[in-house]
This record gives structure tokens, sequence and C-alpha cells, in this order.
């Protein structure tokens, strides 16, 4: 084998996996069939999958003060592989000083990013590619006078039904002087890239959101908050992505009433919700962790274990690498707390303290567009072809059941008898 | 799977024959197939490779097993150091590496030959691509730079 050209189909486009999006976006003008390649929506589907189980890094966003004293949001990737980072030269002109910028969610290289305002910016940092939203399908006043409406909660996620990522808005509408302390009524709209649009759903919403700390959490097709429900108990209210419905979640049985000397953080962990509960305040903190064993069933939830005390930490902001938990230490600086060794490093990350937050991130060339993903039985990948070298020309088998061994071999290894 | 048991054999374009050896039935998954589906004894012909390339993946398999059975006393900085040792070979080689371990079914040589490869192509630009791996370029100048155009700042990382 002579050029790289010889090689078969998969297994070029094996070497191109391992390669990184900026690469791969100079790569496509070595030629036409490198282009072809790396543009075909298969390719960016087994690019994704790659580097979903190689290549799983953690986004940060945090403040810095520039040197007139202004706060500036930054975007960082912390790679899996030791404990570098870079910062990401994303365009975030619109909210580049915004002091409420919010990371709504992660899906597939996509993140979802608000001011809880107007704007709502989906993104691929690995691509730089951008896209505003529409403005919101719901009136920006009420049919009913004196009620003031505000965006309560935005959710990010993907519909596996569709192939396409939604966004979710609440838009609470509150009455000038509520005594409840619960908004009048909301109405929820959902922003499809399948479709472009907003639309209104005719849903009660059965609880209302409400903040804590590094809380909001997309997992298993559904974006989850936390929220209060008409009893003015705590729960995690979910929004299904697919079937557009939400359900509230029971938290743990043993927690306390109501504790607001206690923060709660929600998280993803080893492919379940895990629930941690911890000082606001306090110069030592111990970090108690619940997994809900069964999604949806409030027996399930179990405390797993207790971490600490520990000193200099502030809040946990994601698991990652199975045993790691990223933290907020004192003073804006990030820690890396691992679970087996039960140590403690420290990261070169600083910011303003109580600017960051965290989404577990996967680098992609998924367009937010949204046209170039792959529909289940699409094969538009498998019509762009080369010639295929074979390497066993021949089988020479001195068995006699030499029929049986083939057709075990066909079934296995179908390269070799094509 | 005992060493002695096993009469697979390879049989390379020059005619010269391999007698597969544990090592290579333990990373080989298609050998490991042959033999654990009733047929032990057989020789495959591998047309397109030379004797070196694939004494070369005899090698490669002996020191990954020895390694992970720890009959050979060597930390994985020393084998990472190995690996990439192995891999210092000319392009020719690689590919008919990758084709190997492809048909053999050696996973980890599968993935250290494609990454030698991905490094080759990774922080360089296209005109560079092409000439490490004798690529015609066949853009138009305009669709090329139509294409740059489209991706700009990905040459700027470069500082081109």
């Amino acid at each position: 084998m002579e050029v790289i050209g010889d090689l078969p189909r998969e297994l070029f486009l094996e070497i191109l996996l391992r390669l990184p999006v900026e690469s791969l976006m100079r790569c496509k003008c070595v030629c036409k069939y490198w282009y072809t390649l790396i543009s075909n929506p298969k390719f960016i589907e087994l690019h994704l999958k790659y580097n979903c189980s190689n290549n799983v890094c953690v986004l940060l966003k945090r403040c810095l003060l520039t040197c007139l004293g202004e706060r500036e949001n930054m975007l960082s990737l912390v790679c899996s592989s030791g404990f570098s980072f870079i910062n990401l030269d994303v365009d975030l002109s619109l909210y580049k000083k915004e002091p409420c910028l919010q990371l709504l969610g992660h899906c597939d290289g996509i993140i979802c990013l608000s001011n809880y305002r107007d704007d709502i910016v989906l993104c691929n940092p690995a691509t730089r590619e951008t896209m505003v939203l529409p403005e919101s399908c719901l009136p920006c006043y009420s049919s009913i006078s004196n009620l003031i409406p505000q965006t309560s909660a935005l959710g990010f996620g993907y519909d596996a039904r569709t192939h396409h990522c939604k966004v979710v808005r609440i838009v609470s509408y509150w009455e000038e002087r509520s005594g409840s302390g619960l908004p009048h009524h909301s109405r929820v709209e959902v922003y499809s890239l399948a479709t472009g649009s907003w639309k209104e759903l005719n849903v009660k919403v059965p609880a209302h959101v409400w903040y804590s700390p590094c809380f909001e959490t997309y997992f298993n097709g559904a974006f989850h908050w936390y929220a209060i429900d008409d009893n003015r108990d705590e729960v995690i209210l979910s929004f299904h992505m697919g079937n557009e419905e939400f359900q509230v979640i029971p938290m743990p049985s043993a927690l306390s009433l109501y504790d607001y000397s206690m923060c709660r953080s929600l998280f993803v962990w080893n492919g379940r919700i895990a629930l941690v509960i911890y000082p606001r305040k306090g110069i030592e903190k111990s970090f108690q962790i619940y997994v809900m064993k069964e999604y949806g069933v409030r027996e399930s939830w179990t405390k797993i274990l207790t971490i600490g005390p520990l000193t200099k930490v502030e809040m946990p902001l994601a698991f990652w690498k199975n045993d790691e938990i990223l933290m907020e230490g004192s003073d804006g600086l990030v820690v890396s707390y691992n679970l087996k060794t039960q140590e403690l490093k420290d990261l070169p990350i600083y910011g303003v303290p109580k600017s960051f937050a965290t989404l577990v991130y996967i680098n992609s060339l998924v367009s937010v567009k949204g046209g170039n993903r792959m529909l289940d039985g699409d094969n538009t990948g498998e019509n762009v072809s080369t010639p295929v070298t074979f390497f066993f020309s021949s089988l020479q088998i001195n068995k006699t059941d030499d029929l049986l061994l083939k057709s075990l071999l066909l079934l296995h290894f179908p390269c070799l008898f094509r | 799977m005992g060493s002695t048991s096993t009469k697979i054999k390879l049989r390379t374009s020059n005619q010269k024959v391999f007698k597969v050896e544990e090592a290579v039935e333990v990373q080989s998954l298609m050998i490991k197939y042959f033999y654990e589906n009733g047929c032990p004894s057989c020789v495959i012909l591998v047309h397109s490779v030379s004797s070196n390339i694939l004494s070369k993946i005899l090698d490669y398999c002996k020191k990954h097993v020895n390694s992970a059975a720890g009959k050979e006393d060597i930390s994985l900085e020393e084998l990472y150091e190995w690996d990439a040792n192995f891999v210092k070979v000319d392009q020719n080689t690689l590919f008919d590496l990758i084709l190997v371990a492809n048909c053999l079914k050696i996973e980890s040589l599968l993935d250290l030959t494609c990454q030698t490869i991905a490094n080759m192509i990774k922080g360089k630009r296209p005109e560079e691509i092409r000439t490490t791996f004798n690529i015609k370029n066949n853009y138009t100048p305009e669709a090329e730079e139509a294409v740059r155009r489209e991706k700009k700042w990905a040459f700027n990382m470069l500082g081109v």
C-alpha cells in the first residue's frame, strides 16, 4: 500500500475520527473526496460517537476581571486527559459582559446560552457556529392587566424522536403584589430545531421553578429543574423533550423539610441522577450524595456517600471521569476531588467567585442549524464509495466442515467475502 | 488456549509460513475466532502482506501479551514508549500495519496506527497534508478559496 487514498474507506474514516474538529475543518480543503467524507452526516455521527467514548470534556463558564475592573465571561474546556484547560475563542459578543449568563445545557456538541431575558443562543464551540433563536411566540404582556410576565425557566435537550434539539421556556405571570410567592399562572413554549420556530404547549406546569445552584440538568431525554409544588414542597420538575410532558419527581424522603442553610445541586453520575446536599456557608463543608436508582421513583433515592468535611471548598460543579468531582474552591479556584483517593487537587483555573457554571461536553461537528443529523435508516453515507482493497483475497481452509466455518465467518466478518 | 495445540498458520505473499503463537491468538479477535469455532488447524493465506510486516505484528502482539501477563517487567510508560518506537516507520509500512491490524482484528494496534496517521495530519495546513500523503488537489482555485473562507478561523489557529 503506497498512498493514503488506497486505504479502504472504513479504515480511512478510522483515521479521520481521531482528529479534532479544527483539524477536520482544514482537512476539508485537502481535496474534494476528503470534503465529501467529512461533511457526510454519517461521519459526523461516527465522530460524535467516537468522542463520546474517548473524549468527554467539561465546558466551564467563568467570569474574569478586566484591567478596568469589569467582569467578562469566558468559556474554557477542561480536558479529561490530565488537568489542562483551553480557553475557547467563541464569539460571545452578545454576552461578553452579561452578568446573568446561564449555560442551559449541552447536547451532542451544541450548547445553549441565555441571559434569561431576551436572547437565547445556540452555539457549537468547536465549529464556532452560533445561532440566535427567534423571538418568543408568547405575548410580552398579559391579557389580564396587572400581571407581569417573566421567563422563569429555560431548558435545552435532545428529542430522540425527531432527532433534533429543543429549547423549552416557561413564562410565569406575576401579580404586582403577590402574597403567595407563586405566580398567577405560567405558559410554556418549545423551540424545535426541526421546525425552526416556537410553538406554545397547552399544558399546566405542575410546579414552579426555583433557583438552586448547579441544579438544572439534562438527563434521560428530559430537562430537570429545582421547583416548588403547590403544597410548597421542594421537588424536581422535569420536561421530556420527546413527549413534551412535565413530570414531578419527589426529593428523597430523608431530606429534612426546607432548610435554607443547605444547598441542593443535581448532576448526572454514572448514568443516574445524583443529588448533592451541602451547607450554604461554612469553612468546613460536608457533601451528602443521593442517587435515584430507579428514575422517577421516590423510594429508590439512596444515600451513597458523604464527602468531607472539606475545607476551602464552596460547591460542586460537575461529576466527571466517573470518580472525580469538579468543585469551586474558595477564592475562585477550581479544584477536583477524587472519590477513590479522597484527594483534592487544585486546577490552574481561576475566576470570580460564584461565577462558575459547567456542562459535561463533547466536541463535535454537529451543526446548530440541525440540518446534518442522521435519521434512523438514512444510509446516505453508504452511497459514497471507493474501491475497497481486499486483504484476505482467499481463505485456504483444510478442514472438512469448511462450509460451516465459512458461514460463521460470513456472519462475523462479512468484509472477507465481498 | 495452549500455544502448543494451536495449528493455525498464516502464509504471506512471499510464501513464508508463520505459526500463530499464543500471543497473536490473544490479541487477534480474528484468530481467536478461528480457534474457538472449530478450526484449530488451517492455513490463512495473507495475500498482500510481506513477511516482515507479519513478523512486526507478531512482535507487537508478543510485547503486549507478555507485559499484560506480567511476564515482562515493563511499566505502562515504557510500553507507551515502545509503541511510539514501533510506529516510527515509513508510511507504506504504517498503512500495511493498519490493514493487517484491521483484518486480524487487533484493536489496540489498529488504534495505535490510526492515531499515528491522525497525528501526522493534526496541526498541518492542507498543502502540507497533500505533500505528506502525496494527494492531488482536485479543487479549482476558486472552490478551494471558498472552502477556506468558510472555515477561516481553523487556519488562523495555525497563524497562517
